[in-house]
């Protein structure tokens, strides 16, 4: 399966929210104020952890999510729903976080991480340390498709990669994390024997 | 060892996407998983930790939420630019007019004869697409347009009121030169309604704050 996705629903498996999201983008686009502050409040969460997923730091996640919102303010006029408004937000918050990073390069602020803390029979792991430790490649995909609730066909439109390489990634980045977690759990295991 | 090779590999492979709803059933891997200790330990462990990030993926922090809601479309900006659309769409069509008609002879006079005449005649249409294409892609296209058309405008009225007031033209004869300054008008109103909010909003902004700006 290697097919690249052309149209915005092409497995008609969007959600309503993500319809009603696009015709927010739609009015936003013709310069509904209200619009565009719906649909800001609507995506934030989303363009945050992508970011997130990106930077692998809170700060510059909350940094890059502020630039790309701000961006959308201008860009958002040129929005055609030739894809889901959600895809769109991702473009623009990749652009953002390369334009952050290189502003961080030039005053770097403190890195302040994510934890995502979870606890079994063996004591807590933290999941975000675990996903940030994933190639960045997997990580987005998984990001995407596991915490954002994307397709794989979105997905793909937002990384610009057929829907054959996202599902790769979407199983690797699995896979890591499962390695990962039974890592933790035999070495904990061992530190209880000894 | 590939999927094709290793039959646990393929099964979490398919196993992966089926549970995110991207693959149907496969009765061959089912067979495997079904007869796999090792892969359905692995499936139990992946639907465990991918329902974990679920339930905990973080959320965007209150001074992010407050921040995102603070930012707002330029409203005057978007006045402006349906303004400028209308003048750039006006220049070009009253361009086009003018030209034709020159062309043929029913207002004011072609150029085409001189090798100088068909170059400012070539510029001017130049322009007057210029203007067309503004007026359908402002954000793109107007702040690119808009030095070149301000300058030519600015030394054709220049030029205008000095033959004018010399007498060596009539004033009705300058009118063809309308939709050049009015698209250098509308060029301009349209580079500056889409310039970036950030350049546009106050520096005290929470946004620039939040940037140390």
């Amino acid at each position: 399966m290697s097919r690249r996705p052309s149209s915005p629903d092409p497995g008609g498996r969007r959600s309503f929210a993500d319809h009603q999201a696009d015709e927010l983008a739609r009015r936003a686009a013709r310069g509904d104020a209200e619009a565009f502050g719906e649909l800001c409040q609507a995506l934030h969460n989303d363009v945050w952890r992508y970011c997130w997923s990106l930077t692998g730091s809170g700060e510059l996640a909350d940094e890059a999510t502020q630039e790309t919102f701000l961006r959308a303010t201008t860009a958002i006029s040129r929005f055609r729903g030739e894809a889901p408004v959600r895809v769109w937000f991702i473009v623009l918050a990749r652009r953002s976080v390369g334009e952050t990073l290189r502003q961080m390069k030039r005053s770097p602020v403190p890195a302040e991480p994510v934890t995502m803390a979870v606890r079994d029979h063996t004591g807590t792991v933290d999941l975000a340390e675990l996903i940030e430790a994933l190639p960045p490649d997997s990580r987005q995909a998984f990001v995407l498709t596991q915490m954002l609730g994307f397709s794989y066909a979105d997905a793909a439109l937002s990384m610009g990669c057929p829907v054959g390489t996202i599902r790769s990634r979407v199983f690797r980045a699995k896979a890591e994390l499962v390695t990962a977690w039974n890592g933790h759990e035999t070495a904990t295991a061992e530190e209880a024997c000894e | 060892m590939s999927p094709d090779t290793d039959p646990c590999l393929a099964t979490r492979n398919w196993l992966s996407a089926q549970r995110d709803g991207e693959a149907g059933n496969d009765p061959n891997r089912q067979a495997h998983l079904d007869s796999c200790v090792a892969c359905t330990d692995w499936s139990a462990t992946s639907d465990h930790l991918t329902r974990q990030v679920r339930l905990r993926a973080p959320l965007a922090p209150a001074s992010v939420r407050a921040s995102v809601a603070s930012i707002t479309l330029p409203e005057p900006a978007a006045r402006e630019g349906h303004l400028a659309r209308a003048l750039l769409a006006f220049a070009a069509i009253s361009g086009t007019v003018m030209l034709v008609l020159g062309a043929v002879g029913l207002f004011g006079h072609s150029h085409l004869g001189s090798a100088d005449g068909r170059q400012a005649e070539a510029l001017l249409i130049a322009l007057i697409g210029g203007f067309a294409l503004a007026a359908w892609r402002p954000a793109r296209l107007a702040a690119g347009l808009m030095p070149v058309a301000v300058l030519a405008a600015a030394i054709t009225v220049a030029l205008s009121i000095i033959e004018v007031t010399s007498g060596d033209l009539a004033f009705v004869d300058e009118l063809s030169h309308l939709p050049l300054v009015i698209g250098a008008i509308g060029a301009t109103i349209a580079a500056r309604a889409s310039q970036p909010v950030a350049a546009r909003a106050p520096v005290d902004s929470p946004v620039h704050a939040a940037h140390g700006a």
